[in-house]
This record gives C-alpha cells, structure tokens and sequence, in this order.
C-alpha cells in the first residue's frame, strides 16, 4: 500500500543498497531492502 | 574458557545489535549441536539449514526463509573470529567449534581435532602448598622435598606426580551438559550431511531439542557452568543502548515522524510502508536496479536470456496447453533445479524477463506463484455468455454502493467465504469478483496483470480445479471463471459455497455444504427445447430454500424462453419479467419481495440485493416501493405489457 512521504533516499544510501545487493549475490525481496536502508539511516544518525 | 578467549578480541565495529543477536543465537545452537565434540573439533552448518529452522521458529517475527539467508549470512559474516564461511559445492556453510572461536584461527591454520590432552588437565589446580608448620612436620619426618611444589599443572603438561588429584575438575564433556529434552520443540532441519567432513551433525541436530536450551550448558573449558557464553564479536549489545544522538527522529510525511532508535522490526511494523514507498521510488531512479514483483536485483547480475530461449519457453507453454509456474519453466526448459547455486538469480531473471516480453508472455500468478501463460493457450471455463459480455454484467460491482456486505469471516486464522449460488453463476461456472472475493483473493502483483489463476482444491471429490480470477478493468467488472464441472456435478442453484484460504495467496481449498440426500423439482434451461422446465432431481448438498428456484414459488416461468441478448441487456426488461415470474398480481400491478425478486432476476444477468433494491428504487414510473414494508415493491408494465 502506497503512503505519502517526504522521505528519500540520498544516492549515497541508493550505492550503498546496491553494493549489498551485489555482495548478497541473489535477488532480494523489497523488505529486505528496506530493513538495510533502515539500518543505513540508523547508522547516519548514529555517527552525527 | 570462551568467555575469557572472547573479550580479549575485538568486536567488529559495523555490527548492529540485531546482528550481534542473531549470532548469538546461531552460536549457542551450534555449540548445542557440537556438545560432545571435541573442543577444537568444527562445528559445521549450511545457511540453508540455519534459515531454515530460525523460519520455522519464526525469529523476530520472520518466517522466510530467504530473507533470513541474508540476515543470517550477514551476522554471522561480520564475526570471522567466530565463525569460518566457507563455500561447499555452491552451497554457503559456517563452522565453529564448541570455545566459540572458528575454527581456522585456533591453531595457526592446522585444525587439530584432537584436544583430549589438553582437556584432561584443564581446570587442574594446583595441589595446596604446605604451610611452614607442615614443612616443617615433613622435615621432622625424615621427608625431602622441594621447597616449592610445581605450578599447577598447565593444560598441556604432561602428566607428573602432581598431576591431576581428584580435586580436578573432570572434563566437563564427562557431564551430559544438557539432557536431551525430548518434549522440547524439534529443530526445524535436520542437517542433511552431504560432505563427509569431519563435521558431520547429524546425530546432534536430528535430536528433538531445544535451541535455547544450550544457555544451560557448560563450556568443556570451564569448570563452572558458563550460562551464556557470548561469541567473540557478539557481545550481548542487544541490552546496550546505541550511542545516543541529539536526535534520531525522521520525518516520513508531514506529521509522521519515526524514532531510529526503536528495534528495526518495530519500525517496520509502524512505518513500513513510508520506507517501501519511499525506497522503490528512489530504486526505481537507478537504472542498474531492476524488480520482478517485489524482488530486487542489478540489472548487470541478471542471467541472459536469448530470443532462442524465449521461443522454447513459449513452445513449452503451448505443449503443456496451460498456464505455467516458472519453477516449471526453469526445470523442464532450462534444467535447473531449485538446489543449484545461481537458481535463484535464473529465476529472477526469467521472470523478470517474460515481463518485458508483453507481446508473448502474460503473467497469471502471485508473489507466492509465479504462473506464466501465452497467447493460444486455450482459455480457462466454458460460459454461456462471452467474455466481455460477463465482464459487463458484472460492472456494478465496481460500484460501492451497489455491492452486498462482504459474507467472509474468519475461521481458525483463515478467510472463510460462504456464498449461495445463483442460476447465472450456476450455468456459467463463475463467481462475481464482489466485496468477499476482492477480501478472500489476491490482488495483482504486476501494475498491469490482467488475471490471476486460482488453485482450488475440492476436498470432497479429491480434484483440484484451476479457475481464473479475472480483474476489473475499464468499465467491466471482475469475475472468477472455470468452476461449471464443479457446479454442474455436484451443485444445484441454491447450493451453498463454501471457499477457504489455502497454503498459498492463490491456493483455496472448495466445498459445498452438504445435506441429505433428496430429490426436489428445480428450474432448469432445455437446451434442445429452449425452454425453462422444471426438472427432478436428486441432490446431496444443501441448499438455501428462499434461493431455489422451486415451481411452487415460481410456477409461471415454466415454458418460457429465455430473453434475447438485447433484453437482457436492458435493466427494465429483466426487472419487469423477475415480477412477472415472481410477483402477486395487484390490480394492474405486481407486488414482490426483494427476496423473491433476487433468484429469478438472477437467472440471465448477475444482481445483488443492492443492485436490485437501487434499481427499483430509482427507475421512475415503473417501480415503486412500498413504504410500509421494507423491501418489498411494485411494478406497475406498460401498456403494452399487461
């Protein structure tokens, strides 16, 4: 289900996904992906 | 002693707290697995089996066990001082040993399995030196003996006179270090040992035991029972905090803010669909990222696929005359099999493929059944009606206001949906895509999908019908289509559905309520006379008697022909003969109940009971309601008609 954000990713997050993906070497499902960007988002506000 | 062994290396800095736990948690199941090992001896695991059994034991919430591959292999990758990866014939495989260190790094390289030397003196304790008053008692005696007594005896010394005394801690591979508990959940995988290495785990996961249970255990290196002995780089940070910040709240949408510090499932679970709405926009601006569904891949990582190739794909698809999965696909045309190393990216990449192919190929399937068809492949159901024609039948039911409540409920956690059969859906062998069936069936998974093929399995006759839900599009509604032998060889108008969610989205299982035996005359369409007669005939199932269309209730409509394709079209047409079948002549009017009205109007074009009561309520002269009953109404015919 679609919602409204105002949220997006930054191109460096977006590389950062894709390099996982690549690492991981198989395809992944969307929450998958998600989880990873979550964690991302973590990390950044962990090192400010 | 692991714990010792443990705190003197350094944790990996990129592991997050969830990571650190599911570690832990896969170490003291290997270590579990390993209790009677040797110490040094390795404790060995696929990745398919760890998924696997923490799918089952649905950990943090997650019963994929793909999903869980990715998880684990990530964990378990970021703590290389405790767990070795290794491949093994393509397939993915972590070793430990039973101090929670891998393997490799015990002994320089060389693992050397056998410990028993060691352990025999581990734990010695030194025999308690003499005090001056007791040397000086043996020197009275006549005794020579050093002024010191050696140190204790190091793990590996040989044995000397001072060696172990039954003071020593026995090997604690001596003590059964948890009983095996037979009534404690089995682990989901027994590890199938496909390689003959040293580290075969068969007999220790085939147990029924517990998983958590090893917390009891004690490490063979310590004397006293270690509860939680952490791994290496998985310190038990789950309880820590993370470094705290000024701020770890983000704005998703105006007014909606999600707190980072909250555990990342709990944020799924409130603010998931933010993130997914957010991230498939952003993936979808990276040209080398690619999705099938809700898959994800690099477009440069995909598997090619030749026009050649396609060409057999669709060759298949016609040889076997019906939709297929591309599991089957991959099997029968391209001879790879689920085990193999790069299936799941072949997968992918042929389903991701046949999506770009529109011209040839039309998916039919769902996230959990990825169904392929082609054009020429012959269609799904028989129906009296052609298909645009039931598609435009059925448009009211894209109408909110024209629909009846949904009639699904809940039973034992699955959608149950029970519903009574109408002469239409009867003689065509459809169901309407309604309010219920929208809730019970799956949605389309492709933006573009047209139909979606439903596995339905009939418990009572021991068959499985493959039917098609066929989605709204335009100004023509939904319906599900294929189910006349169904119907016809067992049902009657009147009989009653029963449809419940199977193993799969798309996977149901079908069943009529059943009766007694018995035999009643019901309406049936002569074809060879092109009549309307009423018929005797046995049946077993039961059957809505205020929806059967009994000569008792509707005795006038026997001999009569059926309306033409132009007045079945028209609403007044089909309304004004439902009266005239149904209803009690009045003066120059009839008079009906909705309920009368709703099976005989039912028997050329679909209605519900909203449908019906909308039409005569708001189709000027001809209909009325009664005022001073609810649902009951008159039809005054035209002239011409009475």
């Amino acid at each position: 289900m679609e919602e409204n954000t105002t949220l997006t990713p930054t191109s460096e997050q977006l590389e950062k996904l894709a390099d996982w993906l690549r690492r991981s070497g198989r395809p992944q499902a969307l929450d998958m992906l998600v989880r990873r960007y979550i964690e991302f988002l973590k990390e950044a506000t962990t090192t400010k | 002693m692991v714990q010792q062994l443990n705190q003197d290396q350094t944790t990996e800095p990129q592991m997050t707290p969830e990571q650190q736990e599911l570690a832990n948690t896969i170490l003291k199941l290997m270590q579990y697995q390993g209790r009677i090992y040797a110490n040094n001896r390795p404790i060995r695991q696929t990745l398919k089996n760890l998924a696997e059994y923490l799918a089952g034991e649905k950990y943090q919430g997650i019963e994929d066990p793909t999903e869980l591959s990715t998880l684990v292999d990530q964990a378990l990758s970021a703590s290389p001082k405790v767990f070795l990866r290794e491949e093994e014939d393509g397939e993915v495989v972590f070793k430990t040993t039973k101090k929670g260190v891998a393997p490799e790094l015990e002994t320089g390289n060389k693992i050397n399995p056998h410990s028993f030397r060691n352990r025999l003196y581990e734990g010695a304790r030194p025999v308690a030196e003499p005090t001056p008053d007791e040397l000086a008692s043996r020197s009275r005696a006549g005794e020579s003996h050093p002024t010191n007594l050696p140190k204790a005896a190091e793990a590996t010394s040989a044995p000397t006179a001072t060696a172990p005394t039954p003071s020593v801690t026995p090997p604690a591979n001596r003590t059964p270090v948890v009983q095996p508990a037979t009534s404690q959940p089995a682990v989901a995988q027994p590890p199938k040992p496909a390689t003959p290495p040293v580290v075969e785990p068969v007999p220790a996961i085939a147990e029924p035991a517990p998983v958590i249970q090893p917390v009891q255990q004690a490490p063979v290196a310590q004397p006293a029972p270690e509860p939680t002995p952490a791994p290496v780089e998985v310190a038990p940070v789950a309880e820590a905090a993370p470094v705290a910040t000024a701020s770890r709240i983000i704005e998703l949408a105006p007014g909606v803010e999600a707190d980072l510090s909250l555990p990342t499932n709990q944020i799924m679970s409130e603010f998931g669909n933010h993130f997914r709405t957010a991230l498939v926009k952003g993936l979808q601006s990276n040209n080398n990222l690619v999705n099938f569904g809700n898959e994800w891949f690099l477009e440069d990582m995909t598997t090619h696929y030749s026009k050649g190739d396609l060409r057999r794909v669709r060759e298949y698809i016609l040889e076997m005359g019906g939709p297929v999965t591309s599991g089957d696909i991959m099997n029968d045309v391209f001879n790879k099999r689920p085990q193999e190393g790069d299936y799941s990216i072949g997968r992918f990449s042929l389903d991701y493929r046949l999506s770009r192919e529109k011209k040839d190929f039309e998916f039919a399937g769902t996230n959990d059944d990825h169904i392929w068809t082609t054009t020429g492949v012959p269609t799904i159901g028989t129906t009296r009606y052609k298909a645009t024609e039931i598609g435009t039948d059925y448009k009211f039911l894209e109408d909110a206001a024209l629909v009846d409540p949904s009639e699904v409920r809940t039973e034992n956690g699955k959608l149950v949906w029970e519903h009574t059969l109408t002469f239409y859906e009867y003689e065509n062998g459809v169901l309407p895509y309604d309010t219920s069936a929208k809730t019970i069936f799956p949605k389309p998974l492709l933006e573009e999908q047209k139909s979606v093929i439903l596995r339905l399995e009939a418990p009572q006759l021991d068959v499985i019908y493959n039917a098609e839900l066929r989605y709204p599009s335009g100004n023509r509604g939904g319906w599900i289509v294929g189910l006349e032998g169904f119907f016809s060889d067992n049902l009657v108008p009147g009989a009653v559905l029963v449809i419940s969610q199977g193993n799969k989205s798309n996977h149901f299982l079908i069943e009529y309520k059943q009766g007694e035996e018995q035999e009643a005359r019901l309406l049936f369409w002569d074809e060879r006379r092109q009549r309307f007669v009423f018929r005797p005939i046995i049946f077993a199932c039961a059957i809505n008697r205020e929806d059967a269309l009994t000569p008792d209730r509707y005795s006038r409509i026997e001999g009569q022909h059926r309306l033409d394709e132009s007045e079945r079209k028209r609403n007044e047409t089909v309304l004004a003969t439902a009266f005239e079948y149904a209803g009690q002549r009045q003066g120059d009017s009839y008079y009906a109940l909705l309920d009368d009205l709703h099976p005989v109007a039912n028997i050329d074009r679909p209605f519900s009971h909203a449908y019906l009561r909308s039409l005569l309520s708001s189709s000027g002269a001809m209909f009325r309601q009664d005022e001073s009953i609810p649902d009951a109404f008159y039809y005054k015919p035209p002239t011409s008609r009475r």
